[in-house]
């Protein structure tokens, strides 16, 4: 098998997929559920993340000769394995989908005062198409190089927060004991579970010596820099909370004397987008490359216009809004998300326990 | 498919695509010529109607920096219609993008301020820290007033804005505090009161200042002419107003507004006037005292169901002038003692307990008083406010013990 | 085939160079008797050692004792130049075409040919493109064997080996493969040398012609062949482990593998201080950058984006703006046009012109469109500046030109979000191109962290100690502490 991805681009596009929903919409959306406890949430939504990081790149790193198809053929048969890919499609799907929803969402309210749905989206379906086609050894090159700035970029965000910081708006903790917590918990779960989108990338990747010391810092370093940016958020607006719809946008709204300089959310627009959409790519490239195994394609292109399409017509249902889709379709896909991340989960779980080379003899 | 083949098909497509939205690009106006740029806005009530006044800046076709604006009005339903009615007159939109002011009129105060501004808050067309003003009179006039001023002016609208910020920070309140403190248990916000003098005549040209007793009144021309007869002047004379559950339950004078400061942390600069104090070297004099810095910590307990604040400040001062009846003190002594220190110490303790009254009288916290105790002593709090007849009436056992360090900082 | 009769070998030749004057025969008698004749192309020999080398001897030395002429006449020549005895027709008329002289005798059917070659050559100068201020500033010139020499001068190696090869059916010319052996990668070698083979073009005037047929990609914007005038940049790329391509009649070396940094980088950065290099390779970069996207920001932001301007900025542009009757977007655009024009038009000026040209264009044409209430100071400001940023980068001014067009066209389009998406997609382009095994992006996009000491930093010569590991060489090792 061809190793497409170095380890420093492998941690990077974990990074990226891990994190691309967590810096703009769920802070709020969660605030309406735990109120002041919704920092707990966050973390032990980060919790969960890394637990089932941990199990993915164990898992990753024991068949790290085979792809991910290739595990589930021999374990259960072309069907079942056919059948639990169609699920990991549907996953990544509605996380594509809500991913391109968040960005239009964030260029009507940030950028334009209206934009059309269509011109949003040819552009959109346009850069991730492409990305996705030349292949995620691009997406990787790429998010080298844009992580910098996109580094920066959050930490300038965070940095013009600190003046109007009131810890009073997040103390007492449980307050109202731990419910709300676990309220806050339960409606992120659509939010969670990105790690699993990386099994796809099973077999691709070129371990090096230190791997695992340096893909377990970097990663829990930057859920700390989103955690700080939730208790930022949730320490600059408190129960204003709900008026604001995205975090790192709104972060530098905050003070006067930073929007005297000028309106520093642009540099979020910048940093957000990119980052979005280069994990719309990476998104993508997993369902391209599930449609070849599900279909047996040989080339990028058909399987990637098939998931366009498909996620396009679920944008059009949606109308396009990421408030209509919150009110409607979250709350039911969360339980489908829930579901297969579920059986993911547990597949997880199965795979950790079996004997290695048992499963991956030629 | 051929490479080249499909290649040409790509650049097709994005051509077609670059071709289709490209008569917009060309036809479409610069935004600056289809968006009146707003600087702030007042907001008035008129009968059952709300009025909203916007100063417009007017560009001026030179190199030189010096906008002119102008202030139109409109009134509707709600805001949101009273901005319909706005744009209708200016035949613009309105750019609420750099509004760095809200002007409550009076009226406005008395009604739930909360559901007035709303709109602002939900639709983001304004940046939510845009801070808040109270005038006594129609906000139209002072946004009248701040018109006559250009940003280039020693005394416009905005610097008197951020002078408050930095001096009578508890005073100043920003669209996203109101709301935030609006949910908090305690429901109360303090907006600085600033308002118009029509009637001062001013003997200097535009942006002069001239000042009276504790306040400051600065007054300018249209044009910045010469002549002094259609003066207007702002009159900022640290006063404000209380909020409670979005409406306006009081009117604060300056030295109340300075009393309150003490507890607020953010504040960091006051002058401090010592009076009729003696000692070795000083008979009935008035000392005033320079306040430079200030360190605040509280320490909250609850003793016997009665909530104990401690609030330990440190004060850096300098002392800035010296009354004595006529003679002249040499600048060369150091007058720091203790009997000073003491008048300090007493002033301060009495300004706070001062505020803690008037707080209690209206039983209003500004001073997040709830906020100290429920996130240092959550339990006890509970147990207290448990214990009380209506949990509201929180403020009312509170004591106040005072430590004040005096640093001098000559 | 060449007959034993001088004169009918003299006619052949004259008719196969269909009787140019500048092909020059002149008979005369050698060794006292037998009659002989000179041959060759005016202007490509040395007279000079024609006459006291080649000649003088020919005529004065006593008749040979054996038949053999030809061998007899090649041990008389003056030592030092290279002669040869040659009997067929092509390799003759390849060897008068390079600047031999030939010499017939009579009754032989083969000739004897000595390099008696001087072409006009113009003496290794500073090139205009890549002055320094530190440095060697000696240049390359359209001699081929000149700038043969002036790498020799700098590689006192056997192992850099220099492979010789003919392109153009009718301009023949030489082309020199240079590489250090014990170095480069042997793939690289057989790939270049691969492609100049089969090339099939009636004839190369300079070494862009070659550079069109090396690259992969041939109708990107973007160049896959580094070029330098400098032998010393020549050399420092062969010790890197790259190939160089020396085509004759240009002054202008190819060198593969290419990355985009190299651009960034300034001969002048290895003669100066490192920390101040590094920052000049800031500058550079920061500045093709901004060339590139602040027209398109400016039009995104005057169109769709102006919360973002901070409010006293605001008012100036308003200021500014009052009563110009374009559009941003077309406002930019007539100032870009206008702004190519006039560097295109002070191009081919000349000089004198050129420089009278550009000062009107930049003051006066500026000035009085803005008076004139045309375009706004801005628009103005802006286009000037990104023209002035776009030269940080010498080699990449053509190619920022067009991005910061296309990237104007997407600001006005479609606001911040095209510009984020022309951003994307460029980064995304860049990072898909593999030129010779080496990533054109290379070292950013990989990322190789120990390619970094001369990249986006550049450190001191001495924490240099291993080869670019961003293209692949056989010997990584550079420095031996």
């Amino acid at each position: 098998m061809t190793k497409e991805l170095t380890s420093r681009q492998f941690i990077l596009l974990s990074i990226f997929i891990m994190l691309s929903t967590k810096v703009l919409t769920i802070h709020p959306f969660v605030f309406e559920y735990a109120g002041k406890d919704a920092i707990w949430s966050i973390t032990l939504g980060f919790l969960l993340d890394m637990i089932i990081l941990i199990g993915v790149v164990i898992l990753l790193q024991k068949f790290k000769d085979i792809s991910f198809y290739g595990l589930l053929k021999k374990f259960f048969g072309t069907i079942i394995a056919k059948i639990l890919l169609v699920f990991l499609f549907v996953f990544i799907a509605l996380k594509a989908l809500f991913l391109y929803q968040e960005t239009h969402s964030f260029f009507l309210q940030i950028l334009f005062t209206e934009i059309s749905p269509l011109i949003y989206i040819i552009p959109a379906v346009f850069i991730t198409g492409y990305f996705a086609i030349k292949g995620i050894n691009t997406i990787a090159r790429s998010m080298e190089i844009f992580s910098i700035f996109i580094l920066i970029g959050i930490v300038i965000c965070m940095l013009t927060a600190i003046n109007g910081l009131n810890p009073d708006y997040i103390l007492p903790f449980f307050e109202n004991g731990i419910s709300p917590m676990f309220e806050g918990f339960k409606a992120q779960i659509f939010y969670r579970g990105n790690a699993l989108i990386l099994l796809c990338f099973m077999g691709k990747i070129d371990f090096k010596k230190n791997f695992n010391f340096k893909f377990f810092f970097f990663n829990t370093l930057m859920a700390l820099i989103v955690i700080i940016i939730a208790l930022f958020f949730y320490m600059l607006y408190g129960p204003s909370a709900l008026y604001v719809e995205f975090t790192l946008a709104d972060l530098p709204q905050h003070d006067p004397f930073v929007t005297d300089l000028g309106r520093l959310n642009w540099l979020s627009i910048v940093v957000c987008t990119l980052a979005l959409f280069l994990t719309s790519s990476a998104f993508l490239y997993c369902l391209a490359n599930i449609g070849r195994w599900v279909f047996g394609f040989k080339r990028a292109l058909i399987p990637t216009g098939i998931a366009l399409v498909f996620i396009t017509i679920l944008a059009i249902i949606n109308d396009y809004s990421l408030v209509i889709m919150q009110e409607k379709i979250l709350r039911e896909w969360m339980y489908a998300c829930g579901i297969i991340m579920a059986i993911y989960v547990i597949l997880c779980v199965i795979f950790l326990c079996v004997r290695r080379k048992k499963w991956t003899k030629p | 498919m051929d490479k080249a083949l499909k290649y040409r098909i790509v650049a097709w497509v994005v051509a077609i695509f670059f071709l289709i939205l490209l008569p917009s690009a060309v036809s479409v106006p610069s935004q600056l010529q289809t968006t009146a740029i707003v600087s702030g806005i007042g907001i008035d009530k008129e009968g059952e109607e709300i009025s909203l006044s916007a100063q417009i800046l007017i560009p001026q076709p030179s190199t030189s920096y010096s906008p002119k604006s102008t202030v139109i009005s409109g009134t509707g339903k709600d805001l949101m219609d009273a901005i319909s009615a706005v744009e209708l007159k200016t035949g613009q939109n309105l750019g609420l993008a750099h509004c760095y002011i809200i002007v409550l009129g009076d009226e406005i105060c008395n009604d739930n301020l909360i559901e007035t501004l709303d709109f602002l808050m939900r639709s983001n067309i304004m940046g939510n820290n845009t801070a808040l003003i109270h005038t006594s009179k129609k906000a139209e006039d002072i946004l009248k007033v701040s018109s006559q001023f250009s940003e280039s002016d020693i005394n416009n609208l905005q610097n008197i804005a951020k002078f408050n910020k930095e001096n009578y920070n508890s005073a100043s309140t920003s669209l996203i505090e109101l709301f935030s403190e609006y949910a908090l248990p305690a429901s109360a916000s303090v907006i600085g009161t600033i308002d118009s003098d029509e009637s001062s005549n001013g003997q200097s040209s535009g942006g002069s200042e001239e000042s009276s007793g504790s306040g400051g009144e600065s007054s300018a021309q249209s044009g910045g002419s010469s002549s002094g007869s259609s003066t207007s002047a702002f009159k900022n004379e640290g006063k404000a107003i209380v909020i409670k559950n979005g409406k306006k339950i009081l009117n604060l004078e300056q030295e109340d507004v300075m009393k309150f400061n003490w507890l607020d942390s953010e504040t960091q600069k006051g002058n401090i006037l010592i009076e009729n104090y003696s000692d070795k070297d000083l008979q009935n004099a008035t000392i005033g005292i320079r306040q430079m810095a200030k360190r605040i910590c509280f320490n909250p307990k609850i003793t016997n169901n009665t909530p104990i604040l401690e609030a330990n400040i440190t004060l850096e001062t300098r002392i800035e002038s010296i009354e004595n009846g006529g003679k002249i003190q040499s600048s060369h002594k150091n007058y720091y003692n203790d009997t000073l220190v003491s008048a300090i110490k007493t002033k301060v303790n009495q300004d706070i307990q001062d505020a803690l009254s008037l707080a209690k009288e209206y039983n209003f916290d500004i001073m997040d008083i709830y906020a100290i105790f429920n996130s240092n002593k959550t339990a006890d709090w509970k147990k207290y406010l448990s214990s009380l007849d209506n949990e509201d009436n929180y403020i009312q056992n509170l004591e106040i013990v005072v430590n004040v360090v005096v640093k001098n900082k000559e | 085939m060449l007959t034993k009769s001088l004169k009918d070998n003299l006619s052949k030749m004259k008719e196969r160079y269909h009787n140019s004057q500048d092909l020059i025969v002149r008979e005369f008698v050698s060794f006292g008797k037998i009659n002989s004749a000179v041959v060759y192309i005016d202007g490509s020999v040395d007279k000079q050692f024609l006459i006291s080398g080649v000649l003088n001897p020919l005529q004065t030395s006593p008749p040979p004792k054996k038949d053999d002429v030809t061998d007899y006449a090649v041990s008389k020549i003056v030592a030092f130049a290279q002669a040869k005895v040659e009997s067929d027709e092509s390799t003759i008329i390849t060897n008068l075409n390079n600047g031999f002289c030939t010499i017939f005798f009579e009754n032989t059917t083969s000739v004897v040919c000595v390099d008696s070659t001087k072409w006009p050559v113009r003496l290794p100068s500073e090139p205009p493109t890549s002055a320094v201020i530190n440095g060697p500033r000696e240049g390359f010139v359209e001699d081929i064997v000149t700038n043969v020499a002036l790498i020799r001068k700098r590689l006192k190696t056997p192992d850099v080996i220099f492979d010789k090869m003919e392109v153009g059916r009718y301009s023949k010319t030489q082309v020199r493969v240079c590489y250090i052996h014990g170095i480069v990668h042997p793939k690289i070698v057989k790939k270049i040398k691969d492609k100049i083979k089969n090339i099939d073009i009636d004839g190369v005037v300079d070494s862009s012609y070659i550079s069109a047929f090396l690259e992969d990609r041939r109708h990107s914007v973007f160049r896959q062949v580094g070029t330098s005038e400098k032998p010393d940049i020549i050399a420092s790329k062969l010790l890197e482990g790259r190939v160089a391509v020396i085509v004759d009649g240009s002054p202008i070396v190819l060198t593969l593998p290419y990355v985009l940094w190299e651009d960034f980088q300034s001969s002048n950065d290895y003669y100066t201080t490192p920390m101040r290099a590094t920052f000049q390779r800031w500058l550079r970069a920061f500045g093709a950058l901004i060339a590139i996207i602040l027209p398109g920001c400016y039009v995104a932001v005057m169109l769709y984006h102006y919360k973002i301007i901070p409010i006293k900025l605001l008012i100036s542009i308003a200021n500014s703006i009052q009563g110009i009757p374009l559009s941003p977007f077309l406002e930019v655009l007539f100032i870009i046009f206008l702004f190519e024009i006039l560097y295109e038009a002070s191009l081919r000026m000349p000089r004198y012109l050129g420089l009278a040209l550009s000062v009107v264009g930049a003051l006066i044409l500026g000035d009085t469109a803005v008076k004139a209430g045309l375009v706004s100071p801005p628009a103005v400001m802006i286009v000037a500046l990104t023209g002035v940023m776009s030269y940080t980068v010498p080699n990449q001014t053509s190619q920022i030109s067009f991005l910061r067009l296309v990237f104007t066209f997407l600001g006005g389009i479609l606001g911040f979000y095209g510009i984020i998406i022309g951003g994307l997609f460029l980064a995304g382009y860049l990072c898909s191109i593999k030129n010779y095994g080496a990533p054109y992006l290379a070292p950013l996009g990989p990322f190789v962290a120990k390619d970094q000491k001369d990249a986006i930093f550049k450190k001191p010569i001495t924490s240099q100690i291993t080869r670019p590991k961003s293209f692949p060489n056989v010997n990584n090792r550079r420095l031996k502490k």
